[in-house]
């Protein structure tokens, strides 16, 4: 349904992704995780033929089967919200403060499918009940600034919903959010997806909320996916030295004897560099614990691993 | 632990803190939002303590209450036993230098057009330490972050987000408290960089016997760097116990709700 083959994104300060691959069958659900600067929201961007004006994609990218890498607007505003729509991390940010949600979310269904006022206040109060908002009539009348954040969130996925897509592109839909509140909307796009067959890219820095919503896993870092495979065998065992380093740097309870010294958390050193200071061959060198001296300078080709596939110089000699 | 024996460096009784909303109409009470309705802990010499809620539970305005930025509307927060809303405005002043406080948000303590030398040195001017004396503590404060001296000559746009953070943790120290005050310290920070800073905090804890009011949404970070929890709902301590305990076996249902709720 959509294909994504060594796609590539240039910006004015570096390339923001280098050559990804990604594909999504109806209903499945895909995590994609990576740090700031690791090109997660690019991706989602791209997905949505939406990166800036400055940025020059290569590769290619096919939604239903149509070449959209050099799509025009026009073309990309007759898919989106219709095949693809998307939620961000700040749903205040994405509403309109001055007017009702349920006018908000009343537009695209009678903008893009043209239905009567009545029919599409039914429709958006259908809507605000399968994204379980409480009493849904009373919400569909209320302002932004009413709302909680999560039932913000919730609004905003019904929004997304509207045109009934086939794929819907989660950009950090949870960060913004408390643990609880998270929880639930990730428990919610996942019965969504199920209940409509809709395909969920899920974008997140959060390994454990990817792992609840997500079947499959997608690893970025500094543009480059280093590991992909199902999400549950990648956690459990990473092949990838930046996989591996970012579930071992997660903080876990560690108590503490009365006197002994608290545990150290086993941090990755440095941090992601700007895009214009990424090394030329594989984008971890210099932060990776395993680094050969050829790292830095030549690019690791993708390796099957027992769960999918990882991009390091020592998966190629079967090493880890 | 033997620091439980000893008195507490910080200590809340009964603190309670009510902001009045704006007014709805003209002749109604203007609402009120309750965002601490007493709540009471101790937090003792060397050690971490960290306070635990969603968003709008009270953390952070107990914080505050514990920095001396607000007074409580009731109760008493003891500092090193003297109780902060008693103090004069010079006499908080003066024991400024001896508890200090990091935020999620390192742009707040440190200006975008100073050196950053400059921005760790500032809590020392107050104290009227001379140039050379301030040269020498920024130096030692910045190599204990994990910075070099010669850092203090550049901008603050010119660090990542995790150096910037190591920064403000140098300004708060550079005074060589008795008490850091974080309130979410790590939250703005990628996981890789996350973790050196809560190492950072553990290094700069043992190493200069700091006690630590550790204020976080994320039960992971607070389990791997407290000794004591606190879990606040609605302005009120619901739970409190060794951080092992409360993460392990909670006794009450919200703060095992927190805890199935944090992914």
């Amino acid at each position: 349904m959509l294909q994504a083959t060594s796609l590539s994104v240039r910006l004015p300060a570096g390339e923001a992704l280098r050559g990804v691959d990604l594909s999504l069958a109806p209903g499945e659900r895909v995590g994609v995780v990576g740090e700031s600067g690791s090109g997660k929201s690019m991706l989602g961007l791209a997905l949505m033929g939406m990166t800036p004006a400055s940025a020059r994609l290569s590769g290619r990218l096919t939604l239903d089967g149509r070449d959209m890498t050099r799509a025009r607007e026009r073309d990309w505003r007759a898919l989106r919200a219709r095949r693809i729509a998307m939620i961000f991390q700040e749903p205040m940010a994405a509403l309109n403060p001055l007017r009702r949600v349920g006018t908000t979310v009343m537009e695209p269904l009678r903008v893009r499918l043209g239905l009567t006022r009545a029919e599409a206040g039914a429709r958006a109060l259908a809507l605000f009940n399968e994204v379980g908002l409480p009493d849904p009539a009373d919400r569909l009348r209320q302002y932004p600034h009413e709302l909680s954040g999560g039932q913000r969130q919730r609004a905003l996925i019904a929004l997304a919903l509207a045109c009934d897509p086939a794929i819907l592109v989660a950009d950090e839909p949870t960060t913004a959010l408390d643990a609880e509140v998270a929880a639930r909307i990730v428990d919610l796009l996942v019965r969504l997806s199920r209940d409509r067959g809709m395909a969920l890219v899920f974008i997140s820095h959060d390994l454990a909320a990817v792992a609840r919503a997500t079947e499959r896993l997608v690893v970025l870092y500094g543009g480059d996916v280093v590991e992909r495979g199902e999400v549950g065998a990648v956690l459990a065992d990473p092949r990838h030295p930046y996989t591996r380093g970012l579930i071992a740097a997660r903080p876990r309870p560690a108590p503490r004897a009365p006197g002994a010294p608290r545990p150290r958390l086993a941090a990755i050193p440095g941090s992601v560099p700007p895009l214009a200071d990424l090394p030329a061959g594989c984008r971890f060198a210099g932060r990776c614990p395993v680094e050969r001296p050829e790292c830095a300078a030549r690019r690791p080709a993708p390796r099957p691993t027992p769960h999918g596939l990882a991009a390091c110089h020592l998966l190629e000699e079967g090493a880890p | 632990m033997s620091a439980d024996r000893s008195a507490p460096l910080l200590e809340a009784q009964g603190l309670r803190r009510v902001y009045r909303l704006p007014r709805r109409a003209l002749f109604a009470a203007a609402p009120r939002h309750v965002a601490l309705a007493g709540a009471d802990f101790a937090l003792h010499p060397g050690e971490t303590l960290g306070v635990v809620g969603e968003s709008g539970s009270g953390k952070s305005t107990l914080a505050r209450l514990c920095m001396g930025f607000e007074r409580p509307d009731a109760g008493v927060v003891r500092l090193f036993g003297q109780d902060l809303s008693r103090l004069s405005r010079g006499a908080l002043a003066a024991l400024r230098p001896r508890f200090q406080m990091v935020f999620q948000d390192p742009w707040g303590s440190l200006d975008p057009r100073r050196r950053v030398g400059w921005s760790v040195a500032e809590p020392l001017l107050a104290q009227g330490v001379d140039r050379a004396g301030r040269r020498r503590r920024v130096d030692e404060a910045l190599r204990q972050v994990g910075l070099a001296p010669a850092d203090a000559a550049r901008w603050p746009h010119e660090f990542s987000g995790g150096q910037r953070q190591r920064l403000a943790i140098a300004r708060a120290i550079v005074t060589r408290p008795a008490l850091l005050v974080a309130d979410e310290p790590v939250s703005a920070l990628d996981v890789s960089v996350q973790a050196q800073v809560l190492n950072l905090l553990m290094d700069l804890q043992e190493e200069l016997g700091l006690a630590m009011l550790f204020i976080s949404h994320d039960l992971a970070v607070v389990g791997a760097v407290c000794d004591r929890l606190l879990v606040m709902r609605r302005g009120e301590v619901v739970e409190s116990g060794p951080a092992a305990r409360v993460l392990s076996a909670p006794e009450t249902p919200y703060a095992a709700a927190l805890l199935r709720a944090a992914l």
